[in-house]
């Protein structure tokens, strides 16, 4: 084990109680299983976030990714299981709460509004920081400076992610890229403590795809976040993940280090479909 | 010659101060410049701009909801009523000041709204039209029901009006002078109304109702309440018509079952489409059409006067009052197909080709003084207003 | 982008014991119509207790007569938002134009009254296909605003059209069933039922039956419905998505004509430009009851509010038959916030 991975792996937050010490999860699934009418789109699936942890889950398509992100973003209600999210269970939270519990994450169809401009989508990542209503809005008290400080906080995220010069123009018609990061920095503005990522790197090339890599370990520093990264590219997964749970057809087949994961005859089979002998 | 204009400049800040002051020029002239080939009388020509004032808070209002937040209502009619109502009753019945009635309609409207606009809690989707069309449906069979109050199918009207008080130096037994004075105190009401819109619209809160109209499960993961958002907004634009009916009574103190019938809605719809869905200035030419196109086909209706067009071929015949439906249908057929952002659209295309804006709020100094904004080119500027009639906003 | 799914599907998910006991129920909406079905026998008791029952069961047989008007142009609206996800408000104008074409062509031109009525249903169809192809079809089907628009500028430039040609003083409309007077009904266990009543009722069968064997055995019937189930994945495997819709609106289009028809069927009711308004309210709350998107829930919404219309305006007296309209308002209302897709519809997930 590298030294930087021992590194990485005592980010773990450290709960220590009469000399014991227990590393704390930050994300708990347990037992997590959706129907779609006929279709089982996950079984019994759990797993644990370490906090500072960057967790790969891959799997192939149609495997449930996107589905475990829509059930912890509480999009898709599941037919059992918990999901334990710092302590506080989130099956009993609204969907426009998940910020407010520091949980953010990107779509894998872009969901930007293309109407607005840039910087506009960005400042509705942070609509949780603002506090004007109706009536304060339509008074015109405080707006001026919630407008300037929300405005400030998504100019400062779109220049540390390279989009500043796109600011005020509208999204539509930025590539698509582009569009991709806009949704990463959406997702910064609402301060999460865990971020989902769902394909971050779709339609980059190779060179921007280490770049992209490079840039979520860069981000999980600096704003101390977890990562939970869905991605097809596995060079990116295997390079930045501390943790990877594999998936297919809704289940959890492995789970374990990127090492242990790209040697695992269960998921090489899945990935290709035959036996790995 | 192509003038550009950054944002906060001096070139900019007058470039503002012309525009809304010729603005201000406009609408401080109207009651005093006659157009005798629209209008007949001078007295119509004036009440009618002042319904026009009406007009365009009713359709502000309507399009604080189906504009920017996608829902869509046939049944504001029954809000307008509503205020309109408040008005009559309070002051012929119970002998209040014109002036102590506004808010209440106001209050009563949005609370009724928002009552109304409960099933947006639960239901997604183009539900609640059906609940509107009821309401729109309901709401003159509930003024029949409660004649003893409303005066039912005879209508209620006031005979006190606002009069000019004394240091406004306007003669109250004028023909015109009260009719005027009437004018400006709905203008003031009006500005207000749209001040306030206009402040809705460009802040977090007008922010977070784009967001859920375009694509409502981003908008809720961004934290955004996305159904109460709705019924807020849903009480907000009924508390607008109701100010609008409250405006009516005001220029025309009568009330009566049919004025406030589906129709009206569909009118206000015309001319929140004919404006621009989705804007605020919109409902002003909005109004003007509206208004202007009833009263010219009114007047076919009235086969004594029938106004400065005399077509007397139509005046023979007993089905004339359909005209103006007809009228009016076609022109929401054009214009959603040919100017789907209307004209308020037309205008920003138009201005497009002379002037260019470019966005930088004050903020940006402090933190960025020399961001430089490379100037959009024109199909950059085209998509951004892309209507929302025209296309599908959550597709990039 | 939604997804039609079962009724299993994620949101309604009930938890707890008896869980899947409790989903299959969930599944054909069977929790509902029992609610639904308690309520209505407990008020059918009281009301007997009140005025007898020989004045319940007639009071009962006259709402079933509106019940079937109502089912048939709720069929009419649910087959359009099945099928687009809109409501076409024009339904009812284009119903009532369409009468008036039937009356027109059997007053003043001496049809038969059913040629007349068959003539007008088609003419309606077709007129209905090419206000689709011409109008509704250049927008994609998932902007629902733009369509709403085009059909409430059908509904007002209809209606305008109307009073010009027809003005609004009232036509009588020649009866399509047996009409002579004092010999125009039958008596069923003591209430008296007229023919024309009668009539309504084996019509809108007759129709159901039909409209049901149209889209369960024909191609263009299968292809309909699977559009309205799945836009995207028929368009995908073939299905011509804008002939398909075409023919749902000219199949709305024939079904509303027919109901207008029958709704001057009762000679108390006259043929004027507005004279479908009331029923379209009705039929609104009908569909919204059973399921915006079911054409059972359609048939049933419709009988349920035939009833209620006559057992409120006849039993409740505070309420009366001028608030009846006020009353189901309140009633759409209450469904809405109790059970948002109706007693069958579908519940639909957001696909992110
Ligand atoms: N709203 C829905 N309705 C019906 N089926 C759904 C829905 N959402 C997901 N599914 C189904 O659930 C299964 C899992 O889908 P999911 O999108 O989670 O896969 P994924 O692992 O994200 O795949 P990909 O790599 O292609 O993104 C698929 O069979 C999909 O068709
Ligand atoms: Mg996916």
């Amino acid at each position: 084990m590298s030294p930087q991975r021992n590194a990485d792996r005592n980010r773990g937050r450290r709960v220590c109680n009469q000399g014991e010490c227990s590393s704390v999860s930050l994300l708990e699934v347990e037992d997590i299983s959706v129907r779609f009418g006929g279709i089982v789109a996950l079984s019994d699936l759990s797993f644990n976030i370490e906090q500072g942890q960057i967790l790969g889950l891959i799997g192939p398509n149609g495997a449930g990714k996107t589905t475990m992100f829509n059930v912890i973003s509480r999009v898709y209600q599941p037919t059992h299981g918990r999901i334990t999210f710092d302590g506080s269970d989130m099956l009993h939270v609204r969907p426009d709460n998940i910020t407010r519990h520091g949980v953010a994450r990107t779509f894998q169809n872009l969901a930007l509004w293309s109407r607005l401009s840039v910087i506009e989508n960005v400042m509705v990542g942070a609509h949780t920081q603002g506090r004007n209503g109706f009536v304060r809005s339509a008074l015109r008290i405080g707006v001026k400076s919630e407008e300037a400080r929300l405005g400030r906080k998504a100019y400062g995220i779109l220049d540390s992610l390279g989009l500043a010069h796109l600011a005020f123009r509208p999204a539509a018609g930025l590539p698509y890229g582009t569009l991709k990061r806009i949704e990463l920095a959406r997702a910064l503005a609402s301060d999460p403590k865990l971020l989902m990522l769902d394909e971050p790197a779709a339609g980059l090339t190779h060179q921007e795809v280490d770049e992209l890599g490079n840039l979520v370990k860069e981000l999980r520093d600096r704003h101390n976040l977890t990562v939970l990264l869905v991605e097809h590219h596995m060079s990116m997964v295997m390079a930045i993940s501390d943790n990877i749970v594999v998936l297919d057809f809704g289940r959890k087949i492995a789970e374990g280090n990127p090492a242990e994961i790209s040697r695992d005859p269960r998921v090489i089979e899945a990935y290709l479909g035959v036996g790995a002998e | 010659m192509r003038l550009s204009l950054i944002q906060g400049t001096k070139q900019h800040r007058a470039y503002l101060v012309g525009a809304w002051a010729f603005a201000a020029l406009v609408l401080i002239l109207v009651p005093f410049v006659r157009l005798p080939w629209i209008f007949g009388n001078p007295t119509g020509q004036l009440q009618n701009w002042t319904r026009t004032l009406a007009f365009a808070v009713a359709i502000l209002g309507l399009n604080l909801l189906i504009g920017f937040s996608g829902q869509i209502s046939i049944g504001h009619s029954a809000f307008v009523g509503l205020g309109a109502y408040v008005a009559v009753i309070t002051v012929a019945d119970h002998h209040w000041s014109y002036f102590a009635a506004l808010p209440v309609a106001f209050v009563l409207c949005f609370v009724v709204g928002c009552v109304v606009g409960l099933p947006a809690l639960r239901i997604k989707g183009l539900y609640l039209v059906v609940v509107t069309f009821a309401i729109g449906i309901v709401f003159p069979t509930l003024v029949i029901r409660y004649e003893t109050i409303t005066g039912g199918a005879n209508g209620k009207g006031v005979t006190s009006t606002i009069a000019p008080p004394t240091w406004t130096s306007l003669d109250p037994r004028d023909r015109m002078d009260p009719l005027r004075y009437r004018y400006f105190v709905l203008l003031i009401v009006a500005v207000v109304m749209f001040v306030l819109a206009r402040n809705i619209i460009k802040s977090r809160a007008g922010r977070a109702m784009v967001a859920q109209r375009d694509n409502p499960t981003a908008a809720a993961i961004n934290g955004i309440s996305v159904p109460i958002n709705k019924v807020i907004i849903f009480g907000l634009s009924a508390g607008f018509c109701g100010v609008a009916g409250w405006m009516l009574m005001v220029n025309q103190p009568f009330a009566s079952d049919i004025s406030f019938s589906v129709q009206l809605s569909i009118t206000l719809i015309i001319g929140l489409v004919l404006g621009g869905v989705a804007t605020v200035s919109g409902a002003i030419p909005g109004a003007i059409v509206v208004v202007v196109i009833s009263h010219l086909f009114e007047q076919l209706t009235d086969a004594k006067k029938l106004g400065p067009l005399r077509m007397t071929w139509l005046a023979s015949r007993p089905g004339r009052g359909g005209i103006v439906s007809m009228v009016f249908g076609a022109l929401l057929l054009i214009f959603v197909f040919v100017l789907p952002g209307g004209f308020i659209d037309g205008l920003r295309k138009l201005r497009a080709k002379f002037v260019t804006i470019t966005t930088r709020p004050a903020w940006l100094a402090s933190i960025n003084p020399s961001h430089s904004v490379p100037a959009l080119e024109a199909s950059v500027v085209a998509t951004a207003a892309s209507p929302v009639l025209a296309d599908n906003s959550t597709i990039l | 982008m939604t997804t039609a799914l079962d009724a299993t599907s994620v949101s309604i998910e009930p938890f707890g014991i008896g869980r899947k006991i409790r989903r299959r129920l969930e599944e054909i909406g069977i929790r509902g119509v029992a609610v639904t079905a308690g309520v209505f026998v407990v008020l059918s008791l009281t009301f007997v207790a009140m005025d007898g029952l020989k004045l319940y069961w007639q009071r009962f047989l006259d709402g079933l007569a509106n019940g079937f008007i109502y089912a048939a142009v709720a069929l009419a609206l649910v087959l359009i938002y099945k099928a687009t996800g809109i409501i076409n408000f024009a339904q009812g104008s284009m119903a009532m134009f369409f009468t008036f074409i039937a009356w027109v062509l059997s007053r003043q031109q001496s049809w038969p009254v059913w040629l007349a009525i068959l003539t007008a249903m088609l003419l309606s169809s077709v007129f209905a296909s090419g206000f689709e192809r011409v109008f509704i079809r250049p927008f994609d089907p998932a902007n629902h605003l733009p369509i709403t628009i085009v059909t409430i500028a059908l509904l007002s430039l209809i209606d305008g059209t109307a009073i010009y040609v027809w003005f609004a003083d009232p036509k009588a409309f020649p009866s399509p069933f047996p009409s002579k007077p004092r010999q125009d009904y039958v008596d069923i266990f003591g209430a008296r039922v007229f023919y024309a009543t009668l009539g309504i009722w084996i019509t809108v069968i007759l129709m159901t039956i039909g409209v049901t064997l149209l889209l369960n055995r024909t191609k263009i019937g299968l292809a309909f419905r699977a559009v309205s189930s799945n836009l995207e994945s028929s368009r995908l495997v073939g299905v011509n998505v804008g002939r398909t819709l075409q023919f749902g609106w000219a199949l709305a289009a024939a079904i509303g004509t027919l109901a207008g028809c029958l709704v001057l069927s009762d000679s108390r009711t006259y043929l004027e430009p507005s004279f479908m308004a009331k029923s379209l309210v009705f039929a609104f709350a009908a569909a919204t009851i059973g399921g915006l998107d079911s054409l059972v829930g359609a048939v049933v919404g419709g009988l349920l509010v035939g009833q209620m219309q006559t057992m409120i305006g006849g039993y409740v007296h505070f309420i009366g038959s001028d608030l009846v309209l006020a009353t189901t308002l309140a009633i759409i209302i209450i469904v809405l916030l109790v059970r948002p897709s109706g007693l069958f519809g579908k519940v639909r997930v957001e696909r992110v």
